[in-house]
């Protein structure tokens, strides 16, 4: 298994690959809307 | 017919009004009051790309007065100054001098914070040495002295900045973060990076309190803390840090701080922006017989006391006993919320220096979380025309924390902390390990935060601006 420090290097890395951060956009905005619901 | 006053147009308080009209338009001749300090809303959250010229002021606000004639909500325009829950009125000082009374049947206090920049000897925009981010005029001046700073940088001066809280028991840590990692990515934008020595100094007991007591999510299998994501971006930031400390006074050289194991320090700077302490707005409650009946209606630092449970030492307090509906336990048709209600006590684990001062970050309680006390504040006070009990709950200890901490402004390059909690307060009954369910629970760093805060800075300034379709807007 990667290290904690492996795995932030890895998000570090990848924080400003367009194709990986719309997949994570869509991914975090999907999540932001399931907590969102929670109190709507 | 019910006279509804809303005192604030903040987060809660405006967004109580909207939520106010529209639950009783087509439902009797009632009448909502909105009394506001400023005639413009602030959208707070995007006063750090104007802090460091980004933005201009004007991007982050709107006129008041044109959104509530759409909705058929009066705009009284002055500072509350006193409230008589008896005789059910408030008072309002208005710019020209004068004084006016706006009578009441449900109140809604949502007076957001006041900048108790004395409270710390030197700091301050105005009075002091130092800048702040906290209203659209400070950030346009902190803009300025920032752009000056850069201008002695290009001519090849070293310099020393420093960014974080101006008060031991300050909040807002997030603001002083956002605006930290926007200043240092700007310099290494400009090619001056290497001429800067960039320091974050703050109450905090650790890194990534942010006031909250940090936070935990999964990722990979495995349990980060906020603290690890920090020190890892600090340390790729070239940042250093203090921490656990408390500054003291600040003069045209130095900002002098202690710390929680008695340590004193002597700062030297050329740039600080520092968050100070929030207290609440100076506004006194009197009674019948015209006595001031503060106190027992607002905590010591004058926050509206609301339905909380009150009293407990730090180890003991727990998700119930934050409020739920926000209703006031002596005047029932009085309600308090976003800043303006008095929480239970820190989320943050408090501690203090050997000679007694304070070092204890206070519950951030703005923005998301601010307009879901003020939502159900206003739909209790509906329950409550209506003939029913409030029945609206917005606890934070069983509401989501959503945060977007801006690291730098730009839709190709740009770079966030993207941020859920699920709750906002450790809500040890519900989660017993950690208080929060860390499957709800991420931080994550990208170029997605960047479009998020960017995507959330228009969708919220359209929905409070009340345009068509606002209601489907979270």
């Amino acid at each position: 298994m990667a290290t904690k420090r492996e795995m932030m290097e890895k998000m570090w890395k990848y924080r400003k690959n367009f194709f990986i951060q719309l997949m994570r956009f869509v991914v975090l905005g999907l999540h932001f809307n399931k907590l969102v619901k929670k109190v709507h | 017919m019910a006279k509804v006053v809303v005192v604030g147009a903040g987060f809660a308080g405006h967004y109580a009004s909207l939520i106010l009209a529209d639950a009783l338009k087509g439902k009797g001749n009632h009448e909502i009051t909105v009394i506001s300090r400023v005639p413009k809303f602030t959208y707070i959250p995007s006063l750090v790309w104007v802090g460091i010229a980004k933005m201009k002021s004007e991007d982050v606000q709107f006129d008041l007065e044109p959104v509530y004639n759409k909705l058929g909500i009066n705009f009284v325009h002055g500072a509350a100054t006193e409230v008589h829950p008896d005789e059910q009125y408030v008072v309002v000082e208005k710019p020209d001098g004068s004084t006016q009374q706006v009578s009441y049947d449900y109140l809604l206090m949502a007076t957001g914070p006041y900048l108790n920049f004395e409270g710390t000897p030197g700091l301050g925009p105005d009075k002091g040495f130092t800048h702040s981010i906290c209203t659209p005029p400070h950030a346009t001046k902190a803009a300025s002295a920032y752009l000056e700073l850069v201008s002695r940088m290009e001519k090849g001066d070293k310099v020393k900045i420093v960014i974080g809280t101006g008060h031991g028991a300050a909040t807002c840590q997030g603001a002083a973060f956002e605006y930290i990692s926007n200043v240092h990515n700007d310099l290494v934008d400009r090619g001056l990076r290497d001429r800067a020595e960039i320091l974050w100094l703050s109450n905090e007991p650790a890194l990534g309190d942010f006031g909250i007591d940090g936070l935990e999510f999964k990722h990979g299998g495995q349990i980060f803390k906020g603290e690890e994501v920090l020190e890892f971006l600090f340390e790729k930031y070239g940042i250093k840090y203090q921490i656990k400390s408390a500054v003291k006074k600040v003069d045209e050289k130095k900002i002098y701080t202690i710390d929680v194991d008695g340590n004193e320090n002597e700062i030297e700077y050329d740039f600080a922006m520092l968050i100070p302490q929030f207290k609440a707005q100076p506004i006194k409650w009197i009674d019948k017989d015209g006595n001031d009946i503060t106190d027992k209606i607002c905590n010591p630092a004058g926050f509206v006391k609301v339905d909380a449970v009150y009293g407990k030492p730090y180890d003991e307090l727990d998700g119930p006993d934050w409020p739920r509906t926000y209703q006031n336990p002596t005047y029932k048709n009085v309600f308090a919320a976003g800043i303006a209600f008095a929480p239970p006590g820190p989320l943050s684990r408090p501690s203090q220096a050997p000679d007694g001062t304070p070092i204890a970050p206070a519950p951030p309680r703005t923005g998301y979380t601010a307009e879901l006390s003020g939502r159900a504040a206003a739909l209790n006070i509906v329950d409550m025309i209506e003939g029913r009990e409030p029945s609206h709950t917005a606890s934070m200890a069983e509401t989501p924390g959503l945060c977007v901490a801006s690291l730098k402004h730009s839709l190709t390059t740009g770079e966030a902390v993207t941020i859920a909690i699920y709750p906002v307060a450790r809500n040890r009954a519900a989660f017993p390990e950690y208080g929060r369910d860390l499957d709800n629970c991420v931080a994550e760093i990208g170029l997605a935060g960047a479009w998020f805060k960017y995507f959330l800075h228009h969708a919220f300034l359209y929905k409070l601006q009340a345009k068509p379709g606002w209601k489907l807007i979270p």
